[in-house]
């Protein structure tokens, strides 16, 4: 059993919201628990923000923002965008970055746009002081501030406040541990005794690269944060699907959640997490985030290759697929696909006697353009993914992802081993042991 | 030879035995390479590789959600060196091309298919030549 924000009584589910394109995936306020924002998001569209927190508020959502300050160390090409000048091009920070960077001062506005912040940038204490104290307080009241008093009127003095207080935090690698992260905890010292205004809970961040977790190496930066009095630890593993964690990744990770969530006492947070991080609930974890179209790992640059396509999040792997793959093993009738494919709220309401139709129906619709060849000497129909299918697929994740947390919280670890070596014995002879092994390697180390 | 060269000389050999014939027929977010039909006949669909039948057998175990006969085709010696014990438990055809088709093994009818994923197939796209459906 964890400790969590908000007090409820399983793994806390945070929804991220990325864009505020995917406003209308928060309208069912019983499928998320909190919500996190990015500060380049709730400095570039603040009152679009604000409305849409007063909106979750009255369904008594609370929110924390992730201050991004890591992008402000980050090569230059990372957060900004290319424009094309006479001899080639030119780095240009992105505006909303611009506009972060200038709310937070010091140090940060300063280098933005110009170099990536170095671990030398806070030797000297008074920079840290004023990271720490404008970071903190960006998160505290900028999104109260951007109101106007006709509007406040309306709402109490917790209003638009942060459930909790994320400390700066920038990434570090095997390779930069050395430098970064003495940094990284001097900042959390300081964020823990500078006053911002608002009484929350300090929680600090840890962004790592992968192989951090991948030998005893981990022991290093764990000792240096565990000692931290802080409320609580947000963990960021860089590019990390949970599917593909080794056996040793996964027992040093459960030590970890286990040792700085001193087994429950104080929180513990997953950023971007799936299924085997509600199972960690059982070792002290308190919740995790994912965003609603965006899966449940994320590297540090953001990555191209355009948005990516709805898949159906088969609730036996608690992986996302292809829906063909699925489609599949979609069985004859309504009744046969709940307890064969998935009982959550959404599939109950979409899904018809005819299973397959209603799957197809639900889940594949599909939308075609015609592609003309650049040389004009023809083309092909292109399908897309329609409108109702991403609709569609994602409230089926996170109705799914409810069900989930719940089932990971109320069920005993040496059940919940069972369950997953039941499912991969039974997925493995549908779509083969590299799709279905992973069960196998969470069910031998992700549970105590 | 390439696979698009392979797939034109499949699709004169079948439009030559009276055959409608499309060409990467949109089937969820994949495409079909060929997707034939005789008037009052039943469609096929054909997966067309040079030589990696693995994935050409992935792709036509999917392709029989929607299509209830399904071949892998590929260049004759190519085809006729395979091991077809995997595409005869699959229900899959085969099918060599060389000076024309030779059909080493027949599909058989896919247990997989449904009408529901048959209705996917975006069969609104131009033919390459010739008739429409």
């Amino acid at each position: 059993m964890a400790r969590t924000l908000t007090g409820c009584s399983h793994p806390e589910r945070i929804l991220r919201l990325g864009m505020l394109g995917e406003k209308a995936f928060f309208a069912r306020p019983e499928l998320y628990d909190m919500v996190m924002l990015n500060a380049n998001l709730v400095q570039a569209f603040t009152a679009g923000v604000a409305a849409f927190l007063v909106e979750r508020l009255k369904a008594d959502k609370p929110f924390i923002i992730d201050p991004m300050t890591y992008a402000f160390g980050l090569p230059l090409a990372a957060i900004s965008k290319r424009t094309k000048v006479p001899d080639g091009y030119r780095l240009d920070l992105k505006q909303t970055f611009r506009a972060l960077a200038d709310s937070y001062e010091g140090i940060i506005a300063a280098r933005a746009g110009q170099t990536p912040l170095l671990p030398g940038d806070f030797e000297d204490d008074a920079v840290q002081k004023e990271t720490c104290q404008k970071t903190l307080s960006y998160q505290a009241g900028h999104l109260k501030a951007s109101l106007t008093p006709d509007v406040l009127k309306y709402l109490d003095d917790s209003a638009l406040q942060p459930a909790a207080l994320l400390c700066p935090y920038f990434h570090f690698s095997a390779a930069t541990m050395a430098d970064w992260l003495p940094t990284n905890i001097s900042l959390i010292r300081c964020a823990c005794n500078t006053d911002c205004g608002l009484d929350a809970p300090r929680l600090a961040v840890i962004c790592i690269s992968r192989e951090l977790l991948q030998s005893d190496q981990y022991r290093t930066w764990l000792d240096q944060y565990v000692g931290l009095d802080v409320a609580g630890y947000c963990l960021w593993v860089v590019d990390f699907p949970e599917a593909d964690a080794t056996d040793q990744e996964l027992a040093n990770l459960r030590d970890v959640v286990s040792k700085l969530s001193r087994e429950g006492e104080r929180f513990f947070y997953k950023i971007y997490g799936g299924y085997l991080s509600a199972l960690m609930w059982h070792s002290g974890l308190s919740g995790f985030s994912y965003g609603p179209g965006y899966g449940e790992d994320r590297n540090i640059s953001p990555v191209g290759g355009g948005l990516p396509q709805p898949k159906f999040y088969l609730p036996g792997l608690h992986q996302r697929m292809d829906a063909l793959d699925v489609a599949g093993i979609v069985p004859a009738t309504k009744a046969q696909f709940m307890q064969q494919i998935c009982q959550c709220s959404h599939c109950k309401s979409v899904i018809g006697e005819n299973a397959a139709a209603a799957y197809a129906a639900a889940y594949m619709e599909t939308d075609t353009t015609w592609i003309t060849r650049s040389d004009g000497s023809g083309g092909r129909e292109q399908a897309y993914a329609a409108q109702s299918t991403k609709v569609n697929s994602t409230f089926h994740y996170l109705a799914v992802r409810s069900l989930e947390v719940a089932a990971a919280a109320d069920t005993e670890p040496a059940h919940l081993k069972i369950e997953l070596t039941d499912k991969f014995a039974k997925y493995q002879k549908t779509f083969g042991l590299d799709m279905s092994v992973h069960l196998r390697q969470w069910a031998a180390h992700a549970l105590p | 030879m390439s696979e698009e060269l392979l797939a034109d000389k499949i699709e004169s050999l079948l439009r030559a035995q009276g055959y409608h014939v499309y060409r990467e027929v949109p089937f969820w977010l994949r495409r079909i390479d060929i997707y034939a039909v005789q008037p009052g006949g039943t469609p096929i669909a054909i997966e067309v590789k040079l030589r990696d039948w693995r994935t050409a057998l992935t792709q036509a175990k999917l392709y029989q959600l929607g299509v209830q006969h399904v071949y892998v085709a590929m260049p004759g010696g190519i085809a006729r060196r395979m091991e077809q014990r995997h595409f005869k438990d699959a229900s899959v055809g085969v099918m060599a091309v060389d000076d024309g088709i030779e059909e080493l093994l027949p599909p058989r009818r896919s247990a997989k298919y449904r009408k529901a994923y048959r209705d996917m197939l975006v069969l609104s796209s131009k033919p390459t030549e010739g008739e429409w459906e």
